[in-house]
């Protein structure tokens, strides 16, 4: 049967608006407005079955933070190649329009896209549905068999009802399944409508399941981005044609009425086509361009670092290792010092652990420096130190009654090693210097020995308090504690 | 005596780590290499232990130590930093030790001694470590330490000798020393199960 293809002029959106009240008359589209769609317009059809591959969500999600890092490192090469630089799609190759496959690696004006296409498609589809509803009351007595015309409203709306519960949860019409019900059940309806009106009426109001068909046209470019979808539309407008034929013979409103209804179903499948499809092509671009900002602002986030751990080589290292190298006459035990106050300023700086306490952290390193240059080892044991010790009176007073301990054992214990524990717990700050070296009867309170009392009071003024362990031969324990 | 192999690309620290395995009496320096790739060239013939420093040109942290326990019982990681993550990074590797490079002679001898007989080597900053982790998986998993696992570790991070730690558990050194590695072990393989799925067999 020979069907005549027509495409909407450039507005896609005007288009589909304007013909929402159905002319059901003679009036309906002008052919000279509308002009055959021509090859140009194959080249849509090409950059679509280009765009056709499905997107890949590659969201990985670690179930451990450890794995992610262990996995950046690089435990196994197949792991890590198949770990993507950015989550989501890639830039060079956009995520694809399959039907069917939308997926949360899209963005939000992608979905909100979708939903507003979802809700103008089913909103029309309503008012055919209405216009049906008012067709059987005021047009009871015209239809032939008038029942079966209303089981055929009952049934569309059924069907609608189901396609739009569907469509809704899956916030998108694009699939095929549910395409080629509402076809299937659009086809049946023409049939069964025209069934039950007599020749002369299938070209008037009474056929209102012609109107509500060019949106199932419409709703097929919506759901199936594949042009040999339009196999579907044409399947619509050959049984629309097939059961007016009969009208035909009757006289030439009938003819330019039929005519145009067929015309109808090519402008609505047409324009909804390039309708949603610019609406989607937009969203991908946009989508696009913001991985574009995101991988700059990496880049750039990436060089500020590089010139910022520059910047601290050569501040610290690189001067110091010219004056190892360079003929100046340095003391040895000053660039011994000086390189240990630099190794502990990188590995800081590298570390950047920021969930780690800064303040009081920092201070203890300091003091581990301070008594390492004074001859003491101290082990300073700093990554229990979790939470946040915001006060400066408690960190400072945290700071010197731990410098206070560090002294006592450099001037007592007779070892040159200490360790020193810090922890946060749920309700406070501990700090905890062990020495094993030759202690001293607590219980006799030798002068000199114990916490100064300056430190004592410092530490109850902000709710803490230090308690001192020691026995001859088994060395010393002091334990520091503030609370939050 | 104890087969040691240095792998270390700085070379002030290669030479330094020589030298302290050269002047002790029950250890034999059989190779050295500046990369995992030449000490797999070079062969592990007579290594029982592997001085690894954590960042090398060709494999890091992790990746280095996995490669170098496939083919040896036990590896000392030597590294310049000691942030959490890699720590806990090198002992779920495989790593049976860890010491930073501020480590003594002594220290470094005893981590080698240590770990040559199968044990771990833990210090108290090790140790410190190794809670935080436990600490942090509680509440996604069951406990992955016993509680007198987590009293053991907490003693250690105190600084408390071994002899202090059997004394105050009424139990003996060799128990706490077991104890120990049964720490190391459970986080080697809870570790890995958590990024591969399955657990590694562990080297006895």
């Amino acid at each position: 049967m020979h069907c005549p293809l027509f495409v909407e002029s450039d507005d896609p959106l005007h288009a589909s608006v304007e013909h929402l009240p159905l002319s059901l008359g003679p009036r309906g589209r002008d052919p000279k407005m509308s002009a055959p769609r021509n090859s140009s317009d194959g080249s849509l059809v090409t950059t679509q079955s280009r765009q056709g591959s499905p997107p890949q969500p590659v969201m990985i999600q670690n179930s451990s933070k450890h794995c992610a890092r262990s996995r950046r490192v690089g435990y196994d090469p197949a792991l890590t190649s198949s770990l993507p630089s950015i989550p989501g799609p890639s830039l060079s190759e956009p995520p694809g329009l399959d039907a069917g496959t939308h997926t949360g690696s899209e963005s939000d004006q992608h979905a909100a896209n979708e939903r507003a296409t979802l809700v103008a498609f089913f909103m029309v589809r309503s008012m055919h549905l209405f216009q049906g509803g008012v067709c059987m009351v005021t047009g009871w007595r015209a239809y032939t068999r008038p029942r079966l015309a209303l089981a055929t409203l009952l049934a569309n709306l059924l069907e609608s009802t189901w396609l739009a519960r569907r469509c809704w949860r899956r916030q998108a019409y694009r699939e095929t399944f549910p395409a080629l019900v509402d076809t299937g059940c659009g086809l049946v309806s023409l049939v069964a409508i025209a069934a039950a009106t007599t020749p002369e009426d299938r070209t008037t109001w009474l056929n209102w399941m012609c109107p509500l068909t060019f949106g199932t046209a419409a709703g097929v470019a919506m759901a199936i981005e594949d042009r040999s979808a339009i196999a579907w539309p044409v399947a619509l407008a050959s049984t629309y044609v097939g059961t007016v034929w009969p009208s035909m013979r009757i006289g030439g409103s009938q003819v330019a009425t039929a005519v145009a209804n067929t015309a109808s179903y090519a402008n609505y499948y047409f324009a909804a086509d390039r309708f949603v499809h610019r609406l989607r092509r937009d969203a991908r671009r946009l989508e696009a361009a913001r991985q574009e900002t995101l991988g700059e602002r990496e880049r750039l986030a990436t060089e500020q670092e590089r010139n910022r751990q520059h910047r601290l080589l050569h501040d610290s290292a690189l001067q110091t290792l010219e004056a190892v190298a360079g003929r100046y006459d340095v003391e040895p035990e000053a660039i011994r010092r000086q390189a240990r106050r630099e190794a502990t300023a990188l590995r800081r700086a590298i570390s950047g652990d920021l969930t780690q306490l800064r303040g009081l952290r920092d201070n203890l390193e300091s003091l581990a420096e301070e008594f390492a240059e004074r001859g003491l080892h101290v082990e300073m044991i700093v990554t229990e130190l979790t939470h946040e010790q915001t006060d400066p009176t408690t960190v400072a007073a945290l700071t010197e009654a731990t410098r206070e301990a560090l002294t006592n054992v450099l001037k007592h214990s007779g070892v040159k090693e200490v360790v020193v524990r810090a922890l946060s717990e749920d309700e406070g700050t501990k700090i905890t210097v062990r020495d094993q070296g030759k202690g001293f009867d607590a219980s006799s309170n030798q002068r000199g020995f114990g916490i100064d009392n300056s430190i004592l009071s410092r530490l109850a003024d902000v709710g803490g308090r230090a308690d001192l362990w020691s026995e001859p031969g088994q060395g010393t324990r002091v334990e520091l504690w503030t609370p939050r | 005596m104890i087969g040691v192999a240095v792998v270390e690309d700085h070379p002030l620290s290669r030479q330094g780590l020589m030298q302290i395995i050269y002047q002790s009496n029950e250890m034999e320096l059989v190779a050295t290499a500046s990369s995992v790739g030449e000490i797999e060239q070079e062969g592990y013939e007579r290594v029982h232990v592997v001085l690894l420093d954590l960042h090398l040109p060709d494999a890091e942290g992790p990746d280095a130590i996995m490669r170098v326990k496939a083919k040896v019982p036990a590896v000392v990681v030597i590294s310049a930093t000691n942030d959490h993550r890699s720590v806990v990074d090198a002992i779920g590797a495989g790593a049976n030790g860890f010491l930073t490079k501020g480590a003594n002679a002594h220290e470094i001898l005893k981590a080698v001694t240590t770990v040559a007989q199968g044990g771990a080597y833990v210090t108290p900053m090790l140790a410190a470590h190794l809670l935080r982790h436990a600490r942090e998986a509680d509440g996604s998993k069951a406990s992955l330490l016993t509680d007198r696992e987590r009293e053991v570790l907490t003693l250690m991070a105190q600084g408390e000798t071994d002899a202090a730690i059997a004394n105050h558990l009424a139990t003996d050194q060799i128990t706490v020393r077991s104890l120990l590695n049964d720490i190391r072990d459970k986080t080697e393989q809870e570790y890995q199960a958590d990024c591969f799925g399955y657990s590694r067999e562990i080297d006895p």
